[in-house]
């Protein structure tokens, strides 16, 4: 976090609205993301978005450090994200769309894109991996909201077993756990349909 | 290996994350409603916190008191108070209200009790019947007022064949009819269902039930109100005080 968006987040502890704004443009994308990822469909990450930040505006006073900010915010996000699934499973709706559909309309790893694109050294193995990317996702939207949350922040935020541990108000043996077994569970299910990775999918153990 | 794996994994799942598409436009769009609910959670916090009936309330107040509005019932009323558009001064919030009223409204800068102005917001009420369509909308001016107890008032002129419910106290004031009701008011969180037995004091019309609050939240709401030069006006509070007393307060706004 470098000075500028430091003092930002301090403006908008301090009440400025213009800086909650300015927060809320500068990193709504990443957690529309990682909402996405977590509940699985559009609606869903877009009420958990305007719920982070309603919850974010409500309780900004609270945030003492602005070095705190990223965790404290994906906190809520998570938080969020979760209580909703348990609403919807409450009512029984769960509707996990998948990401994945979404990335293939956006054209990310469209094998037939790959096989028009010449300039890529290996389209083969561009279109194997993109097939194992799409299973991927398929075995992920399988996952429980609590997996899918640890491997996120693990894999894309680039969090400690420690942070997603803070993250999640969780003991941090429970995420080594969690993401441990959905590595498991993911190699199992990717492996069963005969697809292997470039090592054969071997567990890593944290 | 371990390595390899790892490293193939946080490949795959960043780039589905990283190709999602989130445009200028959903950004904006999003920012807007989270303004909106902003304003209205902030004010619902204030209910929790200070004990206070602010304007989110007075939406579902005149909601329990309007029986229709033309040939379509209204279902649900939305407030645009943004919070920075609040005025803090009394006699700009006069003018305000005189602009967005189009008369000027009647209004006090403080009420004998020692209630005094605090803070008042121009917005537009958007009218919706129960599949949604808008009705329509109309202009509302709501002034919060601090001191022993909080007091809640709202100016509004309201949509053309609005009909109000039947009062628990009526009083005639200088040609006048003020009308007074105390009435139980239910605030859940959203997605929270109501017990059988609140369903059925709503369904008797003995409470009131309202989503949208952070907690379970249970209210006493005294409000009075009355019609004057084609204004409605309100007066309201989930404090301690009786109807006699707001009945009072109401004579000193319409002498005003």
């Amino acid at each position: 976090m470098d000075n500028k968006e430091r003092a930002v987040i301090a403006r908008m502890t301090e009440g400025d609205d213009g800086a909650f704004d300015e927060v809320y443009r500068s990193c709504s994308g990443k957690l529309y993301r990682m909402a996405l990822f977590i509940t699985g469909n559009r609606n869903d990450s877009e009420d958990v978005l305007q719920e982070t930040f309603v919850k974010c505006y409500l309780h900004r006073s609270e945030l003492k450090d602005p070095e705190r900010f990223e965790s404290w915010i994906y906190q809520i996000m998570v938080r969020t994200a979760w209580d909703l699934e348990k609403k919807k499973k409450r009512k029984k709706e769960i509707s996990y769309e998948g990401i994945l559909e979404e990335a293939r309309e956006s054209g990310t790893g469209q094998a037939g894109r790959l096989q028009e694109d010449t300039s890529r050294p290996d389209p083969l193995s561009e279109i194997l991996k993109q097939e194992t990317s799409r299973e991927l996702a398929q075995e992920i939207r399988k996952l429980d909201i609590k997996y899918r949350t640890a491997i996120l922040l693990y894999y894309y935020n680039g969090l400690s077993t420690r942070e997603i541990a803070e993250v999640t108000g969780t003991f941090e043996g429970t995420v080594k756990s969690r993401l441990n077994k959905a590595r498991k569970l993911l190699r199992e299910r990717l492996e069963r349909k005969g697809r292997k990775g470039s090592d054969g999918w071997k567990e890593a153990v944290l | 290996m371990r390595a390899d794996w790892e490293e193939e994994i946080r490949q795959i799942i960043t780039e589905q994350v990283s190709s999602v598409d989130f445009s200028d436009e959903d950004s904006s769009r999003i920012l807007r409603q989270i303004h909106s609910s902003m304003g209205e959670r902030r004010k619902i916090m204030k209910l929790s916190k200070k004990q206070a009936g602010l304007a989110a309330a007075a939406a579902l107040v005149i909601l329990g008191s309007i029986t229709a509005v033309g040939a379509g019932r209204i279902a649900v009323l939305y407030s645009h108070t943004s919070l920075k558009e609040e005025v803090t001064s009394y006699e700009e919030m006069k003018a305000r209200g005189t602009e967005s009223l189009g008369k000027a409204p009647q209004m006090v800068e403080e009420f004998s009790g020692g209630q005094h102005f605090k803070r008042g917001f121009a917005t537009m009420i958007d009218a919706a019947d129960a599949a949604g369509q808008m009705v329509g909308s109309y202009p509302e001016i709501s002034i919060e007022y601090s001191g022993a107890e909080e007091l809640n008032f709202s100016v509004s002129k309201p949509l053309e064949g609005v009909g109000h419910s039947a009062a628990q106290v009526t009083e005639e004031y200088e040609g006048i009819v003020i009308s007074g009701n105390k009435d139980q008011y239910l605030f859940l969180p959203p997605g929270e269902e109501p017990s059988e037995e609140d369903k059925k004091l709503e369904a008797e019309g003995r409470l009131y039930i309202s989503y949208g609050s952070t907690a379970e939240e249970r209210r006493v709401f005294t409000s009075v109100n009355w019609q004057e030069d084609g204004l409605f006006y309100h007066l309201y509070t989930y404090e301690d005080v009786s109807l006699e007393e707001m009945i009072g307060f109401a004579k000193e706004v319409i002498d005003s």
